[in-house]
């Protein structure tokens, strides 16, 4: 069905715009030049919300659970949003949205995502702060792997993890030996080539129709992604399909081409914020504003179904530092409990794989998120830049892990994980690097080789379990 | 008031973000005889290198840092005809022509490198986001830099950072230029494999590794005599 037709559009309320409405107003807003957005627009903005609103970060809060706090962060955001708008850099417009056609975008989003086909097709449901409920666990290696073997076994590996609801690819590093570079022929058949190791590992698994969410993690150009949709290649519009505003709040038109394609396709779409804490979005307070204004940029700009938020420090380039573990809390409560708009949540760590930073970073980012509302994108080893740094029994630890997360209030989770930021926190600027797939597993069987990496998981497991979290081992346990 | 108060106060009002006062407290100097020279390197130069140190500490950010650099330059810009009366020429300490590489739109990173660099004494040439190799050369050549700063996020666009560098071996443009590399997608190892003169992970690692290559991080703003200066209070 395509849900996203113009007509149907129309009938939701006189203030719904369809997405060529979106198109025709890029070209309609106030001219002005990128820094003149910030400078005069986005900062002032934002600085005078955080203070009407009295946010506030407390350091010793890391997950907070004060509902009120949401709900200021959620009023001030959208007070944001509806006077800031976004920016579109092809055609140097400032473009906004009156409250009321961003409210009406949020109350069409349906609260629920089917994905998948056959055995494999399921829904993701909206969340709420302490509900109980399993999060969506999306396994995703969207980091290089170096080679196709190593590529499939990872694919296999994740569709293979009891709990695992839908899977992220990795991208390809070369083609043909050669690095390939953006918008390149190379690139575009880097994309098809993705989409077709992907399809040939998830039937190795035995789950054909299981979703793969992250769309094409080789592809930066709405050219190459769109090639890669073709069906003769495999991927279906219940796929999941990621459109990222750049940070912050800029919508260029390669942005808007995709998410064109995607709503006439009728894909699912997932909006992708990735707000910089020190960025323009200023401190925590700051970037848990902007944070929650990205959630109205999907339903308004995109006609996105979730969202996957990626806050990042900008300067560690994790999501896992005392104060960025508070942003993503206060993101996801403020969404989860003021709108219907899905939230995946993906951790950028410090630590490399079987290290036991990397479990403890894991689990107080899932302690944050989780109780929060959120749903799950597995954490990233190593910022997400070291090449087959992804581990198939880091991955399952996300599922285990998140249905403890998962069984707590927020109140349970602060103070483990305040204890776990007493372990980690001191080492987050010289992180340990941990092991790369070639290090860790037989290329060959696909199983893990290395007794020593597999002790620093044990252990690590069994001191988390020593500190209450009666985490179950659901892989190669 | 002392020269000593003025240039205290006008530091001081540099770290507050006061930009009414730092005006004031500018043409205060001037007119209390502290020369403009004296003025940038005992007051306004020492408030910024409190205020990087604050955004390196986490204290303030980037909204912050920009208002810092507003405020420099409009300092600047009451002190710089007395400067070029002074006949003092070569104030900064280097030249860094940046951008972010072709096919690669992400600028946060590199905005707060040009902010640091820029307030710590360097001519920043900025070409922005999405640039062409031989655009980054040609503006090298131009404005005579020693070095060329190059960004990138993404995996496919850090090739962008070597083409440079081949084009720079095959112009025998390369021993001119200092090249260095930072973004989010790049990594010391990659650096070392393009041949980079240098690989920065933070913003302040970047000034450190620019006063590395081609700065005298003690020495301040001008290469001047000392004419200008107070002689003291």
């Amino acid at each position: 069905m395509l849900a996203r037709d113009n007509e149907i559009d129309r009938e939701i309320g006189e203030n719904m715009l369809d997405f060529t409405d979106i198109c025709v107003r890029t070209e309609e807003g106030q001219m002005m030049q990128n820094m003149d957005f910030y400078m005069k627009c986005f900062i002032p903005k934002l600085g005078e919300v955080v203070k009407k609103y009295d946010i506030k970060y407390d350091p010793d809060t890391p997950v907070p659970s004060d509902d009120a706090l949401a709900d200021r962060v959620f009023e001030a955001a959208l007070e944001f949003f509806v006077d800031v708008g976004i920016y579109v850099p092809t055609t140097s417009r400032n473009v906004k949205f009156t409250r009321n056609e961003v409210e009406e975008a949020m109350r069409a989003v349906q609260g629920e995502v089917w994905f998948g086909e056959g055995a494999e097709r399921k829904v993701m449901k909206m969340r709420r702060p302490d509900d109980g409920d399993l999060p969506w666990f999306h396994l995703s290696g969207g980091v290089h792997a170096s080679s196709e073997q190593i590529f499939l076994n990872l694919v296999e590996a994740f569709a293979r993890i009891p709990g695992c609801d839908s899977i992220g690819v990795p991208s390809l590093v070369k083609m043909r030996e050669r690095s390939y570079r953006v918008k390149s022929p190379l690139e575009l058949l880097a994309c098809i080539r993705t989409v077709e190791l992907a399809h040939q590992g998830l039937r190795r698994a035995g789950k054909p129709g299981m979703p793969i969410l992250n769309n094409i993690s080789t592809s930066t150009h709405a050219a190459s992604t769109i090639a890669a949709c073709n069906p003769d290649f495999g991927l279906r519009p219940s796929d999941g399909f990621y459109v990222d505003s750049l940070s912050e709040f800029i919508v260029d038109f390669e942005t808007l081409n995709k998410a064109a394609f995607y709503n006439r396709w009728g894909a699912n779409i997932c909006s992708v914020s990735t707000p910089l804490l020190g960025g323009y979005g200023g401190g925590p307070e700051g970037t848990a504003v902007l944070g929650t204004a990205y959630m109205f940029i999907g339903p308004l700009v995109f006609k996105g179904e979730y969202n996957l938020n990626a806050a990042l420090h900008f300067k560690h380039k994790v999501s896992t530092t005392r104060a960025m573990l508070w942003v993503d809390a206060v993101i996801n409560q403020a969404t989860t409990r003021n709108t219907k708009y899905p939230n995946l949540n993906l951790g950028y760590l410090a630590s490399g794989g079987g290290t036991d930073m990397y479990y403890h970073e894991t689990a107080a980012f899932l302690l944050s998120a989780i109780p929060s509302g959120g749903h799950v994108e597995a954490t990233h080893a190593s910022k997400a830049v070291v090449t087959d740094s992804v581990l198939p029994i880091e991955m399952a630890f996300n599922v285990e892990m998140g249905r403890v997360a998962a069984e707590m209030t927020r109140k349970d989770a602060l103070p483990l994980v305040k204890q776990l930021l007493e372990k980690y926190e001191n080492r987050l600027k010289e992180p340990p690097k941990g092991y790369v797939y070639p290090d860790a597993y037989a290329i060959e069987s696909g199983k893990p080789k290395d007794q020593e990496y597999l002790k620093i998981v044990k252990n690590t497991k069994k001191e988390l379990r020593e500190m209450g979290l009666p985490i179950e081992d659901v892989f190669f346990h | 008031m002392t020269k000593q108060d003025i240039r205290e106060s006008l530091r001081n009002a540099m770290v507050a973000l006061d930009e009414e006062a730092v005006t004031k407290d500018t043409n205060r100097a001037l007119e209390g005889g502290l020369g403009p020279l004296d003025t940038i390197e005992q007051a306004l130069a020492p408030g910024l290198s409190i205020i990087g140190e604050k955004f390196e500490n986490e204290e303030i950010f980037l909204p912050e840092l920009m208002k810092a650099a507003e405020i420099f330059q409009s300092a600047m810009a009451i002190l710089q005809p007395k400067i070029q009366e002074l006949g003092v020429k070569n104030q900064k300490k280097g030249t860094i022509v940046i951008g972010t590489v072709k096919g690669d739109l992400h600028y946060i990173g590199k905005n707060i490198v040009k902010i640091l660099l820029e307030t710590s004494g360097y001519e920043v040439h900025d070409l922005g986001v999405d640039v062409d190799l031989f655009k980054f050369i040609e503006a090298a050549d131009h404005c005579h830099a020693d070095i060329i700063a190059l960004s990138a996020l993404l995996t496919s666009t850090l090739i962008g950072q070597k083409d440079l560098i081949e084009a720079l071996t095959g112009m025998g443009k390369k021993e001119r230029y200092k090249v260095i590399v930072g973004g989010g997608a790049v990594t010391s190892e990659w650096a070392d494999e393009i041949g980079a003169d240098g690989y920065a992970e933070t913003g302040y690692q970047a000034v450190a590794l620019v006063n590395r290559l081609v700065g005298k991080p003690g020495e301040a703003w001008g290469n001047h005599d000392g004419k200008e200066r107070g002689d003291g209070d």
